[in-house]
């Protein structure tokens, strides 16, 4: 007899341990969840705002490479002239 | 049956029940909460890994844009070499080339338009006047790389076309400052109201006889081809299709357009400006030794 009140005993334990872990785990998703919300608010407000400086600076450097590129056309028109002077 | 046994079954019975319900709970619990929770973390990684690659796309970018005025600086000594020897030699070349003027400032604006200017390399020249911040703008245009042109101290044409003299103590006075601050000896003139104006009438001759005095004296002068009408009161738009117009039926080889740092519509006009004339396929050119000259017809 005292050997299944031993084994009863152990049981409870066992299950007012798992309810207790089972518990902080729950309390734990719960703080993350939040951080975690806050966090991908910030990341979406964040990668927006860094998308549309890519985009900028995408449009911007595309300019300035037509800039270049006319400069190019000019040196080669003026270095074509100059070949066929001398 | 013995009683002990009832018991047992019915123990046995109770602990399958709350066994399935725990089983239940424990399921929902992974529904509800574990399984949302999981899904949150890889939608927080998925960001933050777009987010490193929108970062490095930005530097990457940045890195480009780099290459490009190390890129001009090279093309622009290639390029003053050639025109030396275009210009000694007087071949013709025919290039589709802009040169951006802007006359009267410094002012409130001037800075904003030399923002735009860098955003995209793009050098111009700035006939300026005796301004109270002309000699931090004279440092700033000559580290910035633009040419600074002598328009007039005072601006005042009855002032400055009454004689020679104070003419050239006008443009002398301005050219000391300029001298003084940045260390940079102007030679190119832009005459208030042009080389063409009728508003030195009063005077017979003025403009004849300052326009020989100035090429004697070693000076350039330069009037325009292009007139933004900014200065008579044009707003943004009509600024805009003055200027793009003009260049869209063009058959000159230089253009020089005639600008206002002082009008705020002129810098609010500028940024579609470069942009569309760059497509059209447009070198933008600061004045330099290199330039041909832009006169108009001398009316005194
Ligand atoms: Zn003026």
């Amino acid at each position: 007899m005292k050997d299944k009140y031993i084994i009863i005993l152990l049981l409870d334990i066992f299950v007012i341990l798992l309810i207790i872990i089972l518990d902080s785990y729950i309390n734990y998703i719960d703080y993350n969840v939040d951080r975690l919300n806050e966090n991908i608010d910030s990341l979406q407000i964040e990668n927006k705002n860094y998308e549309k400086k890519l985009n900028e600076l995408k449009n911007e450097n595309s300019i300035k490479q037509r800039n270049i590129k006319n400069m190019t056309e000019y040196i080669d028109s003026l270095n074509k002239k100059v070949k066929e002077y001398e | 049956m013995n009683n002990k046994k009832k018991i047992l079954i019915i123990i046995l019975i109770l602990v399958i029940i709350s066994g399935f319900i725990t089983l239940k709970n424990l399921f929902k619990l992974y529904v509800n909460k574990i399984k949302p929770y999981y899904d949150l973390q890889y939608k927080y990684i998925g960001l933050k890994n777009k987010n490193l690659k929108i970062k490095k796309s930005i530097n990457k970018e940045n890195q480009k844009s780099k290459d490009n005025e190390k890129m001009l600086s090279e093309i622009k000594e290639k390029r003053e070499k050639l025109e030396k020897i275009i210009n000694k030699y007087e071949i013709k070349e025919n290039s589709k080339i802009v040169y951006l003027t802007f006359d009267d400032g410094p002012s409130i604006y001037t800075d904003d338009i030399l923002n735009i200017l860098d955003k995209y390399n793009i050098k111009a020249t700035f006939f300026v006047t005796c301004s109270s911040n002309l000699e931090e703008f004279s440092k700033k245009l000559m580290k910035k790389g633009h040419t600074i042109g002598l328009h007039s101290c005072t601006h005042n044409y009855s002032y400055i076309y009454s004689s020679k003299e104070v003419y050239f103590d006008d443009l002398n006075k301005l050219s000391s400052i300029i001298e003084k601050s940045s260390g940079y000896k102007s030679k190119y003139v832009r005459f208030p109201g042009g080389s063409s104006n009728t508003v030195s009438k009063f005077n017979k001759g003025i403009m004849s006889e300052l326009s020989k005095e100035l090429t004697n004296k070693g000076y350039k002068y330069f009037d325009w081809n292009i007139d933004s009408n900014d200065a008579k009161g044009a707003n943004k738009e009509q600024i805009y299709s003055n200027v793009i117009g003009s260049l869209e039926n063009n058959d000159r080889n230089i253009s020089m357009i005639l600008m206002h740092d002082t009008k705020v519509y002129t810098k609010d006009a500028l940024e579609k400006i470069i942009i569309d004339a760059l497509n059209m396929g447009y070198t933008f050119l600061n004045i330099s030794d290199n330039t041909k000259e832009v006169h108009h017809y001398i009316n005194n």
